[in-house]
């Protein structure tokens, strides 16, 4: 399985968002320049969403957002008023988090085999760092949604080690073929 | 026919959804109770019979698989007509749940146009238009 090109994490995170929000939110989030980051740090008060890929292709995928957008994701997605991120407001970010990147999943097992994701655990506060564990870096796309922005960070690499085990065992069936 | 309808989801933020998703599509509600997962869907079905069961599939203790497994292997249960809501698009899994017995598969995301599709489609004339 190939390494996924930074273009089409970046179409296929689109696509996926844009689509979520079409069918059931309140309005198109805009996109915004992408950049790269291996590191998340937050001064100020927010909510990440980390959900893990595992399989053929392995990494994560992340919503990362103010409290004053997830107040606004929870208020469109459940048609309320919510004046404080509680519970229910971090329940829906996480719903949210699950459908861009399931939906992103199951496009990227067209292109490069089955992968499975965790469920989302949700982190929200103040001072706060995350740090992606290896070399690869998160691809962030962000948007922007009525007055404030949110991003989806990927990291997916092809699983090298799987890879790997799956070529001895076939070099061992052979040799006990031959 | 009002609706007796049974929403399965380990999350009670979709159940909550599911069900405004229903009352927005038009359809009329005789009742909308909810389960937490396979096992707690059973008890409630055993109580009284919906019309229809709405499930997601990945729920701790008993799946959803294992849901739509059970109640198409019970003579009783058999009838009961279950839809699938799923993050998952995949056509293996979806030509999966529906060879176990799943009448419907709704994608998410979904509105309510499309979950009204699929209880019509698969409710046929239980449903008032």
């Amino acid at each position: 399985m190939g390494v996924i090109e930074s273009e089409t994490v970046v179409e296929l995170i689109r696509e996926s968002t844009r689509t979520l929000f079409e069918t059931m939110m309140d309005a198109i989030p805009e996109p915004l320049p992408v950049y790269r980051i291996s590191t998340v740090r937050d001064s100020h008060e927010s909510v990440f969403c980390l959900i893990g890929f595992s399989g053929e292709m392995m990494g994560s995928g992340s919503l990362h957002c103010s409290g004053a957008c997830a107040r606004q994701l929870a208020s469109a997605l459940l048609m309320g008023e919510y004046l404080e991120v509680d519970a229910e407001v971090l329940d829906a970010v996480a719903e949210v988090t699950n459908m861009i990147i399931g939906n992103f999943k199951t496009a990227v097992e067209e292109r490069h085999g089955v992968i499975g994701i965790s469920t989302p655990t949700v982190i929200y506060g103040e001072q706060y760092a995350a740090r992606n564990f290896g070399a690869s870096d998160w691809i962030v796309v962000p948007f922007r949604y009525h007055d404030t922005e949110f991003d989806l960070r990927v990291s997916l690499q092809p699983d090298k080690a799987r890879t790997r085990r799956t070529e001895q065992l076939l070099n061992h069936r052979e040799a006990l073929s031959s | 026919m009002p609706l007796s309808v049974l929403i399965v989801d380990d999350s009670p933020l979709m159940r909550r959804f599911v069900e405004r998703v229903l009352r927005m599509s038009g359809l009329e509600l005789a009742e909308c109770r909810e389960a937490t997962d396979g096992l707690d869907a059973l008890a409630k079905i055993r109580e009284s019979v919906p019309d229809i069961v709405l499930t997601d599939i990945n729920m701790p203790t008993m799946d959803g698989e294992s849901l739509i497994r059970c109640i198409a292997e019970d003579g009783d249960l058999r009838s009961i007509p279950v839809i699938v809501i799923s993050t998952d698009r995949t056509e293996f899994r979806k030509s999966r749940l529906m060879e176990l017995g799943a009448k419907g598969y709704v994608a998410k995301p979904f509105n309510p146009e499309i979950l009204r599709a699929q209880l019509e489609r698969v409710l046929g004339s239980l449903i008032d238009v």
